[in-house]
């Protein structure tokens, strides 16, 4: 039982979440259908097969081309840019494409030095100005980025949670407004939400964010409300059983069960989180993140003749972590999460 | 080494008062719900108390996500509604009741502003070049990751790299890549000296398409190749059976099959139309030449940049933009729901 549980965590759907055992049995049965249309049919299978593979070949052939120029076209700029953040200023002038100037332990190392140097924001504080440089920002985008991920991971997750295990009413209507904002395309509610977060003191504070950012509209709390619907209800009425509150049981029976994809959904959103500048732009003027900091300094003289070496050594600064965390939880974050059609 | 035990004494205390209080509201809470259930309050059973704790509980954990999706959903746009029935006085602070100033001068700029004018031409080439290229693109792509061809796994890493990647480290370094090293290549291969992509006129709005669809698959790969494994294996082995080819596999099982999938991403993709910046933004910041802009850039630029006095028109604005993609979306929703395959 758990090896299922465990099986079908990532796999969401909230179709499927309905009657899990029965798509499980269902499939096996198939399968066995399967094994035995293969022993009466192996003949007629093996030439059908032969002239199968000629078809899926040149298809597949070019789509995988096309993959491979996509591929290489997406890693070569960044692969170029890399490089380029490793010229000095004159060198990267005259030699576009070549490598930098040098042996590796003469090449340009100081631009990511002088990025934490001379990248810098004015930030308006009591009576005067003071720069922001970007250790400081890299620490607010830390702030940021694994406070809003959490906040809005954990009120998905738990509105989810009581969606799927409490028949209320209220559940309904809950489940129900979710897909009916998702469908809504409601455009241009950004001043309206700065005055909000103005009036609520929200406005150029962190934990403000934070707070407008709990929310469980979203993608996520269908990803959630599918997993929930898995989870067997034998668990939860075991501890019922033996006592256990409501809460006992949300954060030492369920959140155990489903921390996989709660750190899975976590991670999307820090990422998405960390690389946001737009909203950090607005909202937080005093606590300039690095990805804000990167707009300001990339885009405050993007035609003068300024250094373009030192901006791309930035962009990396910003990029690398992320790109590690990326490769190396790959598997999990590209995993299977899927939804279905939407119902109403 | 004392002092500190009875600052801990006067801190335990101090907690242990708190609790008390807060476990008198939760009972006082209770008796109130309790005396609110008069048949109940007689001998009731452990499935009453069950039920009882159940709807605190529930109640308790819904009051915050509720509370903060009142606020920063209904309030924010009922706020959003008032506001552009409003104007504001800088001098003063005061807002005054407008009528409908606000859409008057958005109906007379939707039809006479150059700048609004673009903005709707682009919007919709962008949104059609999307519906055309990038998800049928798409579509191949997540077709060659069920598959399991050669490479699938590295593709798609690759494919949803650029949507982990921020977006305004990827833009300047796409930026400096187009501007500095492909016409410094084209140079070398046909010795004539070009423009940049993105400061050439002719070229910009092209590049600026090909990048949002370039950097644009993430997601749909994702959700495209996910529903495509939860496709029963013996609908598949059956059809391969009859001797179907890979393309016709493609039409008649993969794509009917994944449907709804499909749906819920083109229904929920055509506010797009509205909300896409075409990353202008991280390319230009505030700075991007009229004739590139679209509606969600128009937007967003012009409430990053605002004072108090601009957003009632912008809240207006966004009204008519609502107005029209509201019924838009429900109406792609039910054509793609009605002239769509069958999902039996």
């Amino acid at each position: 039982m758990e090896n299922n549980t465990e099986k079908n965590k990532n796999f969401v759907s909230d179709e499927s979440a309905s009657g899990d055992r029965s798509v499980s049995c269902e499939k096996q049965v198939c399968a066995a259908d399967a094994a035995l249309a293969e022993d009466v049919f192996i003949e007629k299978k093996t030439s059908v097969k032969q002239k199968r593979k000629f078809n899926f070949s040149i298809l597949m052939l070019i789509l995988g081309i096309i993959l491979v120029l996509y591929s290489v076209s997406l890693v070569l700029p960044i692969i170029w840019g890399m490089i380029c953040s490793l010229k000095t200023k004159a060198d990267f002038r005259t030699n576009v494409f070549g490598l930098p100037e040098g042996w590796p332990w003469n090449w340009a190392w100081e631009n990511y030095e002088s990025v934490f140097q001379t990248f810098m924001i004015p930030v308006e504080s009591g009576a005067g100005t003071r720069n922001v440089y970007f250790l400081e920002m890299m620490w607010y985008s830390i702030l940021y980025a694994v406070g809003c991920s959490f906040a809005a991971t954990f009120i998905a997750s738990v509105v989810a949670y009581l969606v799927a295990k409490f028949p209320y009413k209220f559940s309904k209507i809950v489940y129900t407004v979710v897909i009916v904002a998702m469908i809504l395309p409601i455009v241009g509610s950004l001043p309206s939400e700065i005055q909000m977060a103005r009036a609520l003191g929200f406005f150029d504070h962190i934990w403000g964010l934070w707070l407008m950012k709990a929310n469980f509209l979203g993608l996520y709390f269908l990803v959630f409300h599918g997993v929930f619907k898995n989870i067997p209800q034998e668990f939860s009425d075991a501890a019922y059983v033996d006592g256990a509150g409501n809460l006992t049981v949300l954060f030492r029976i369920v959140y155990p069960i489903i921390k996989n994809t709660f750190f899975t959904v976590m991670l999307l959103n820090f990422i998405a989180f960390w690389n946001d500048y737009q909203i950090p732009l607005i909202y937080l003027p005093s606590f300039p993140t690095a990805a804000y900091g990167l707009y300001w300094f990339t885009s405050a003289s993007l035609n003068t003749n300024s250094n373009v070496p030192m901006k791309l050594a930035g962009c990396m600064i910003v990029l690398v972590p992320i790109l590690v965390l990326f490769l190396f939880f790959s598997n999990r974050l590209i995993g299977n999460i899927t939804i279905g059609g939407l119902k109403e | 080494m004392k002092k500190k035990s009875k600052v801990e004494k006067k801190e335990n205390e101090k907690f242990a008062a708190f609790k008390r209080a807060v476990s008198d509201f939760f009972y006082n809470l209770s008796v109130k719900v309790h005396g609110k259930m008069p048949h109940k309050q007689a001998g009731a059973t452990a499935i009453g108390l069950k039920k009882r704790n159940d709807m605190i509980f529930y109640c308790l954990m819904m009051l915050f996500p509720v509370a903060q999706f009142c606020t920063f959903y209904i309030a924010v746009n009922l706020n959003s509604v008032i506001l552009a029935f409003q104007s504001y006085d800088t001098l003063t602070g005061v807002h005054s009741w407008a009528g409908f100033d606000n859409f008057k001068l958005v109906f007379y700029n939707l039809f006479n502003d150059p700048t609004m004018l673009y903005s709707a031409k682009n919007s919709l080439i962008l949104y059609a070049c999307g519906l055309v290229v990038g998800v049928p693109l798409a579509l191949w792509f997540s077709y060659y990751i069920y598959k399991k061809k050669p490479l699938f796994r590295v593709f798609k890493v690759m494919l949803f790299l650029p949507s982990i990647i921020s977006a305004i480290a990827m833009s300047v370094m796409f930026t400096y890549f187009a501007e500095r090293a492909i016409p410094q290549l084209l140079k070398l291969i046909f010795n004539k000296s070009f423009e940049g992509l993105l400061s050439g006129s002719k070229t910009a709005f092209g590049t600026l398409v090909f990048y949002s669809i370039w950097i644009g698959f993430g997601t749909g790969i994702l959700m495209y190749s996910g529903a495509m494994n939860s496709i029963s294996d013996s609908v598949v082995e059956a059809a391969q059976i009859d001797g179907i080819g890979m393309i016709r596999e493609f039409f008649s099982i993969t794509i009917p099959l994944i449907y709804p999938t499909i749906v819920t991403f083109l229904v929920v993709g055509v506010a797009g139309i509205f909300t896409n910046q075409m990353n202008l933004f991280s390319f230009f910041g505030p700075n991007a030449e009229n004739s590139l802009s679209t509606f969600g850039y128009y937007l967003y630029k012009n409430t990053q940049t605002a004072s108090f006095s601009d957003y009632p028109y912008l809240s207006s604005m966004g009204i008519v933009m609502t107005i029209v993609a509201v019924p838009l979306t429900l109406l792609v929703k039910y054509l793609l729901e009605k002239f769509g395959p069958s999902t039996d």
